[in-house]
This record gives structure tokens, C-alpha cells and sequence, in this order.
């Protein structure tokens, strides 16, 4: 397919959007009852059915991040445990978690500042932040929780607002990245990637993105993507499991471990639970399915072979 | 309605414009008193052009066309899922309708598990059909014609056509002709099956993933086919990416008509033609150029996760 390639701005404006487009989805899944988050609603305006299959997308992605999340803070005895989700758009996690550790999520300044406004206004959410939180500008901040704005493209200037925030790097740290690091350079990514591997001794990193560009699919996927402004600058430097998993191990990273979606709806996921699924609505695209979920992947590392990360059973 | 105002409405069809709904009340009476007609087991002769799934991707079947002939030059057998996913649900189904009831030897048309109430309010053509129409009119009276479509048809006593597959409950021809079809598609039994089944590499009868059907193997295959005298079982509901695949020693054909399917899967299509002497020859076909679509065509935008 030709496309014209998008220009910076209407890129970044693309990419923004995708944090709607996100919430969606995993607002549908909620509403269907694939997915337990009785707070996406509340980031929604204009809420709709997705079909079954993206549903279905939705509930695995959904269970893969959950789950990581989870067992690293039921792991984490130690107190000075923190997590960074990295492009954070409208996830629910830090109000579905409730986690006792330092949270940041980080995100554009535009996507920071709105989600502070609908996360205060609403009494559902803002009655599980921590009691000392107050907006700042277009940020939530603190003790333990802390919207940042930020561009990721600029990462050691967002870090430098982490840390002023009490983001620590000598504790361990778990990274989550969802649909993020594959819209950006592959050198800002890499870069993103090398300061921690720098700067954070004990890190791990969650992330759920595009794979298998080189396929029909994946070229559909590419263009109709392009047609809507988004460019996956990632995806051709990082095309498979291997190569995704090769991104840490060569950066010295202990271990490293990917799995796509479709072997993780297959072998990952309660055998009861697809039968839970099943019941909630019929999926008559199957073979969609496979080939959708195919094009997407788990990815987790960690940098040293110790506690917290250690104990995490992912994929 | 005379010959001339439906001529005129497959003309209006063709172009992709929708009819009126007091037009789509009339066509649909018209094409029910010719289903009503049919058996639940099609008799079809040879030469004729078999074709799977379209799913209302209107200009693809425009491109079906111009690769098979146009209707009445060649024969057609579209076995069923005429509506949901595409953005020309209703377009689609009304010309499919319209060339049956002014060539109704000329074209046949199977039911396909999409061709239900149930479905078609989760993916699609319930929405299509109030988007185009403000009303539930249109929706409900393809419904209606859909309960009176024939659920199989047989070429030249030799090639079972069928949406979806076989049935545990079915072993002979007879018994589907004794299945009383004008009904909304059921969860479970022989009708249910025919729709929704899968060919699959195991041997015997096994559960389907889609919770509707059954999976069935190559001696399920064999087995039906000796019993019933017949060649090959030609069916459709199953994506693939070549447009077509054979299993069971060719003895059972999947076949695909929509190509690139919900303008995401990059796949190819194709028809199956049997000439007099029931040779096969398969026409492969891409997704129609975006220019085709003409300028109202919106710009698909599938979904992913993003």
C-alpha cells in the first residue's frame, strides 16, 4: 500500500490518539465482562462495542501485563520497589493495583494533563490515590505516585523529572511499556533501553508490541497504520521474538523472554478462563484471531537474576 | 414489481447505492416466494462458478465479478456469510438478492452462519442497516429472507456444497433434506452444524473452538462422501490466505472469496469454476484498487491493538 509517511507533528498527534483508542478497547472488554477494571469507564466519553476477536486481543493483553504487574508487587518485600509505566496513556493499572511502592507513569504532556483532570474529578478514582496527591500543571504528584509529562524521545530529561520526583535507581525497577517503544526511532528506543541498562543495576522491562512486519499482515498492518498517521519506526529493527529478545540479551541483560499473543491466548491462559470467554460471546474469527495476535508479542527481561524479578513466571 | 424497476434497482445496486426501504420490502417478499420454493438441498448442474465468504465487502464482489463474468453469463453458487464485517453489507446482500429473483436459475445462494439475527447484531449488519436506514425495517426483512435460504446444495449429483461442513447427527443427504430450516439459525443440531463447522487433521468428530459446530476429520469426510455417492464436500466460512486449500486428498475444498478480509488479513481470494464435465479450475483474485472504490468509499480503518 502507498502511503504518504506523516509529518512529525501529525505523527505525534497520531500517536496521542492511540492512548484513546487503547482505552476503548480495554473499556469494551470491561463492559463485556472479559476483563475486571471498573475504572476505564470512567476515562471513556463515547464508549463501543468492539468486535469479539479484538475483545478477545484485549483480555490477553490485558491478563499479560496484570499478571507481570502483580507478581512483581507481591514480590516486592522490599519497600523501595518502583514502577515506570512508559507511555502511560489512560491505563488503569495503578488504580486497579493499588501498589504499596513508588508508581510513576509518564506520558505527553497533552495525554498527562487530561488524564490528571478526569482522575481528580471523579470520585471513584481520585479516592484511590494516595492521600498526599495534588495537581501540578499538567502532573499528579506524591510520595508514591507521580504523573510525569514528559517526552520519551528526551529520556534522561524525563528521568531527571523522575528523580526529582523520588524516582530511585539504585532500587529495582519494573518498566512497562505497552505500544510505545515501536512508534518511536529505533535509536530513541535503544537509547531509552541503554540508560537504563546505565543507570538502574536491577531492572526488568514488560512490553506488548507489533511483531512480523515481513508477512501479508504485517505489510496490511504497516499500511493501514500509515493511513492513520502511525508510523511503527520499530517494528522493521525489531521484525521477530528473537530479535526482540536479542535487544536485551546483547545489552548484557540476564534474561530475556517473548512470547506472541496468539501462544499466549494457546498456553498461557486458564484453560477455564477461554472457557469463561467463550460463554461471553461467540468467536466466529478464528482464523482473524490467530493471524492479529500473531503480530503481537510479550517481551520481558530483567537485567540481574535476583529478587524481585526472579520470582516472576512470565510468559 | 415489473422487470423494468428491478432492472433498475440492480443497476442502482451495482453502483453501490442503496434502494428504498419500501424497494428492499418488495424485493425480499419476492426473493422469499423463490426460497420458499427451493429444498433445504439445492439441485445444482454444471457449469458453474462456486464462491465462499464475501462479508460485505461490496467492490470486492464487483471484482469477483469482472474475474468470473457477470450474472446471467456465468452460473453462480455462493455459499453463504454475504453479510457482516465489511463496510456494504446491505449493497451486497440486496444484489445477490435482486440477480436471484430476476435470474433465479442462474444463481444460487446457500445460507451461511452470518445469515442469523444473533450474528449479525454483534458484527455488523444490525449497525449497517440502522446507519443507512434509521430503521430496524431493512434488517429484519433480510432476516426473514435468510430463514428461507437452502442450507446445501449438490452439483451434478457429484460435489456437496455447504457453508460450513458435516454433522455427527447427519450421514446421508436425505436426512438434511428432512431438516425444517425456516428458522433462525440454531445453537446446536444438524442446521447448526451444517453452518458452522470445520474441516480438521483428526481423525472422527472433535469440539470446535467457535462454540458452535463441530470439527470433523478425513474419514468423516470419506465416510459421508461413500455413503452419499458424492465426490467432494466444497465449503467456505474459513480464511485462507491463498483463497482456497484443499484437505483429505481433495476430497473436501475450502474456498474464499474476500479478499485482503476486513481490509487487514492481506489475503487473496478465489472462486472455484466447474465446467460441464465438473473439471475444477480455481480463479484467484486481489482486493479491489482503492480507486475503485469510488469517492464516497470511506477510508477502512480496521482495528488493532493500540
Amino acid at each position: 500500500m502507498e502511503h504518504r509517511r506523516p509529518s512529525g507533528l501529525e505523527s505525534d498527534a497520531a500517536v496521542q490518539q492511540t492512548s484513546d483508542d487503547a482505552a476503548v478497547s480495554r473499556e469494551s472488554a470491561a463492559r463485556l465482562g472479559y476483563i475486571a477494571d471498573p475504572f476505564i469507564k470512567h476515562f471513556i466519553k463515547h464508549p463501543q462495542r468492539r468486535a469479539p476477536l479484538i475483545n478477545r486481543g484485549t483480555y490477553c493483553r490485558f491478563h499479560g501485563i496484570q499478571r507481570v504487574l502483580r507478581e512483581f508487587v507481591a514480590a516486592a518485600l522490599q519497600p523501595r520497589v518502583q514502577c515506570v509505566v512508559l507511555g502511560a496513556g489512560l491505563d488503569t493499572s495503578f488504580f486497579l493495583l493499588s501498589p504499596n511502592l513508588r508508581y510513576f507513569e509518564v506520558d505527553f504532556a497533552d495525554i498527562t494533563a487530561k488524564k490528571a483532570q478526569m482522575v481528580w474529578r471523579k470520585g471513584a478514582l481520585r479516592e484511590r490515590l494516595p492521600e498526599d496527591t495534588r495537581v501540578v500543571g499538567a502532573e499528579l504528584h506524591s510520595e508514591t505516585y507521580n504523573l510525569i509529562a514528559g517526552d520519551l524521545r528526551e529520556f534522561p530529561s524525563v528521568m531527571a523529572r523522575l528523580q526529582e520526583r523520588g524516582f530511585d535507581c539504585e532500587a529495582p525497577t519494573l518498566f512497562v511499556s505497552e505500544c510505545v517503544l515501536v512508534y518511536l526511532d529505533p535509536v530513541c528506543s535503544d537509547a531509552i533501553l541503554d540508560w537504563i541498562t546505565t543507570n538502574v543495576p536491577r531492572a526488568g522491562v514488560v512490553t506488548y508490541e507489533q511483531i512480523r512486519p515481513d508477512d501479508r499482515f504485517g505489510q496490511m498492518m504497516i499500511g493501514n497504520l500509515r493511513a492513520r498517521g502511525l508510523e511503527l519506526r520499530g517494528l522493521l529493527a525489531y521484525p521477530t521474538l528473537e530479535s526482540t529478545k536479542n535487544r536485551f540479551l546483547t545489552r548484557g541483560w540476564r534474561v530475556a523472554r517473548a512470547v506472541d499473543l496468539a501462544e499466549y491466548h494457546d498456553h498461557c491462559v486458564d484453560k477455564r478462563e477461554l472457557d469463561r470467554l467463550a460463554a461471553l460471546e461467540l468467536l466466529d474469527e478464528w482464523e482473524e484471531f490467530r493471524l492479529l495476535a500473531q503480530h503481537y508479542a510479550f517481551t520481558f527481561a530483567y537485567t540481574a537474576d535476583s529478587l524481585p524479578f526472579s520470582s516472576i513466571h512470565f510468559p | 414489481m415489473g422487470q423494468s424497476d428491478l432492472d433498475r434497482q440492480i443497476e442502482q445496486l451495482r453502483r453501490c447505492e442503496i434502494i428504498s426501504e419500501a424497494e428492499v420490502k418488495e424485493l425480499c417478499n419476492k426473493a422469499r416466494e423463490i426460497f420458499i420454493e427451493e429444498s433445504n438441498v439445492q439441485r445444482v448442474d454444471a457449469p458453474v462458478t462456486i464462491c465462499g465468504d464475501i462479508h460485505g465487502q461490496f467492490y470486492d464482489l464487483q471484482e469477483l465479478f469482472t474475474v468470473g463474468g457477470d450474472c446471467p453469463d456465468t452460473n453462480y453458487l455462493f455459499m453463504g456469510d454475504f453479510v457482516d464485517r465489511g463496510f456494504y453489507s446491505v449493497e451486497t446482500f440486496l444484489l445477490l438478492l435482486a440477480l436471484k429473483v430476476r435470474y433465479p436459475d442462474r444463481i444460487s445462494l446457500l445460507r451461511g452462519n452470518h445469515e442469523s439475527r444473533q450474528i449479525t447484531q454483534v458484527y455488523g449488519f444490525y449497525d449497517e442497516c440502522m446507519r443507512k436506514y434509521g430503521s430496524a425495517n431493512v434488517w429484519r426483512n433480510c432476516c426473514e429472507v435468510f430463514d428461507y435460504m437452502s442450507l446445501v446444495a449438490i452439483i451434478d449429483g457429484r460435489i456437496l456444497c455447504v457453508h460450513g461442513g458435516l454433522s455427527p447427527v447427519v450421514n446421508t443427504v436425505d436426512q438434511i433434506r428432512m431438516i425444517d430450516r425456516k428458522q433462525e439459525v440454531p445453537h446446536e443440531g444438524a442446521m447448526c452444524d451444517l453452518l458452522w463447522s470445520d474441516p480438521e487433521d483428526i481423525s472422527g468428530w472433535g469440539l470446535s473452538p467457535r462454540g458452535a459446530g463441530y470439527l470433523f476429520g478425513g474419514d468423516v469426510v470419506d465416510s459421508f462422501l461413500r455413503t452419499n455417492n458424492l465426490d467432494l464436500v466444497a465449503r467456505a466460512h474459513q480464511l485462507v490466505m491463498e483463497g482456497y486449500k484443499h484437505m483429505f486428498d481433495a476430497t473436501c475444498v475450502t474456498v474464499w472469496s474476500a479478499p485482503n478480509y476486513c481490509y487487514r488479513c492481506g489475503n487473496v481470494a478465489a472462486i472455484l469454476e466447474f465446467d460441464e464435465n465438473l473439471a475444477s479450475n480455481f480463479k484467484i483474485f486481489e482486493a479491489a484498487p482503492q480507486e475503485a472504490r469510488g469517492a464516497p468509499a470511506k477510508k477502512p480503518a480496521p482495528d488493532y491493538f493500540l
